[in-house]
């Protein structure tokens, strides 16, 4: 199969990378565990944030001092030990996980990871995605300062351009008719809810992977968690303003590109560039890949007469493609190997792994592969 | 794998410094009682020359909250960077994968 420039763009990458950090510490070899590593540090930042935080928008009854959700932000920054870091990291390590995802994303598509049975992988990660950007973004409605009162607004107006159902939505998202303490309340309950429902597609994204890599090499997290440190300190938190509802102007405001970029396509190209970038970007995203994906792979498949049922190709196949059943009456042997034609990639894990020439290729001999793996294997030497 | 350590050790006695929000003035109360003021003039003597730069910076950049604490981010930051560089140094000796192929019967 010939190779693509993009693919060989990756490799040279790649091979730049093994010279840097050598192959065991790779970061490009761990993009798909990199994200869930930055998930655990937002949870826990997050759950930290979470022990102060008051959801509301005005609390004025309870206390003589004004304390909402705004207010429990600056006390969090300025008065708990540590805050301001802590709300920075929750604040970058967001944006890390973005790009993490993106870079996992590109790579997937440019090394061709995405074909055939691997619909499932590609279609859950979407979702994480867009789940992931909507986490995002009600934990900058959260804040209440006057971004958050301008998105609010923007995306109550977006939702209520959605016909017939676009009125009900606004009213859900707002959790009534207007802004209210309510709001606060139901944001803080998409932004918490949605985050351990990312759990839940994380296990879909998983399911049919025999080895999925979820944790990287310590020294990779040690790096990653290094380098938002860095980035807390170089771009410290700022302050801002509190949301004033009184207010009808609306200012301009700082985006965050990572998680805001929806926000910036409304206010440039209104609200029928929004809709078509967002439901148009969204459909090519999950639907391109499943025609290019239908280039046909021919299975691999099993001698029968010479499979022992040793079971070491189905524990080493990545794609759970090989199922071992009881062998047919008269077999010497207990069990024997069948492959799901479905599933099966065609990458010759399999051959190399048979001690008994039981499995092939169509078009690769057994031969073939083990003299491949061992050219590899002296060229890396 | 020198380099890493240096900047893990760098890292590490700056921490309190930071912690301390840059000043000795702030040695908590029960660390006077443990006598600990040489210490914390140690730590003053070495990184107190850079407080000013930090809190530059951090004004320049209109940062909310403790001065210290940013920079007590930016130390350990270095610390854990450091020591991932030392830690990656001794790690990477075996880093080529054992390949083992099956024997063909």
């Amino acid at each position: 199969m010939e190779t693509s420039v993009w693919t060989k763009v990756f490799l040279v990458t790649e091979d730049l990378f093994n010279k840097i950090a050598t192959s065991k510490y790779n970061p490009l070899y761990y993009h798909g565990a990199l994200p869930q590593f930055i998930m655990y540090v937002l949870f826990l930042s997050g759950l930290l944030l979470f022990a102060y935080y008051v959801p509301t928008i005005d609390n004025a009854y309870v206390s003589k001092n004004l304390v909402n959700a705004f207010t429990s932000v600056k006390y969090i920054t300025n008065d708990i030990p540590f805050g301001a870091v802590v709300r920075a990291v929750h604040r970058y390590a967001g944006d890390a996980m973005v790009v993490a995802i993106v870079l996992h994303m590109v790579r997937v598509w440019f090394t061709d990871r995405y074909r055939q049975y691997r619909w499932v992988q590609w279609e859950s990660g979407i979702v994480l995605l867009i789940m992931v950007l909507f986490i995002g973004q009600t934990g900058y409605y959260l804040i209440w300062d006057e971004r958050s009162l301008i998105l609010t607004r923007m995306t109550v107006s977006a939702l209520e351009t959605i016909p017939v159902i676009g009125v009900g939505l606004g009213h859900w998202f707002l959790n009534g008719r207007a802004i209210s303490n309510l709001t606060l309340s139901n944001f803080l309950f998409i932004h918490i809810g949605l985050s351990f429902t990312l759990l839940f597609g994380l296990w879909i994204h998983y399911v049919r992977m025999t080895r999925p890599v979820i944790t990287p090499p310590p020294v990779v997290n040690y790096v990653l968690m290094g380098l938002l440190l860095l980035v807390v300190y170089l771009f410290p938190i700022t302050a801002t303003k509190m949301a004033d509802l009184q207010s009808l102007t609306t200012n301009s405001m700082d985006i965050d590109l990572f998680f805001l970029f929806p926000y910036w396509v409304l206010s440039q190209t209104g609200m029928f560039g929004f809709w078509a970038f967002t439901i148009i970007g969204t459909l090519a995203v999950c639907l391109i890949p499943l025609p290019m994906g239908a280039k046909p792979i021919e299975a691999a498949e099993v001698v029968n007469t010479k499979c022992t049922g040793c079971t070491f190709c189905s524990r080493d196949c990545p794609y759970q493609a090989i199922e071992m059943v009881p062998a047919p009456a008269g077999s010497r042997f207990k069990l024997i190997a069948t492959v799901k034609s479905y599933r099966c990639s065609g990458c010759g894990v399999c051959v190399g792994a048979c001690a008994f020439d039981a499995i092939d290729l169509p078009n690769l001999l057994d031969t073939d592969v083990t003299e491949k793996i061992k050219q590899l294997s002296k060229a890396q030497s | 794998m020198a380099i890493g350590i240096a900047a893990c050790l760098y890292g590490s006695i700056m921490m309190p410094w930071a912690e301390m929000n840059m000043t000795k003035e702030n040695l908590p109360h029960t660390l006077t009682l443990l006598r600990l003021e040489p210490v914390a003039d140690a730590l003053d003597s070495v990184f107190g020359q850079t407080a000013e730069a930090h809190k530059a910076s951090l004004d320049a950049k209109e940062a909310e909250g403790n001065r210290g604490e940013y920079v007590y981010a930016f130390a350990i930051g270095l610390a854990i960077l450091g020591g991932a560089l030392a830690v990656a140094a001794i790690g990477s000796a075996d880093e080529q994968e054992k390949m083992l192929m099956p024997e063909k019967k």
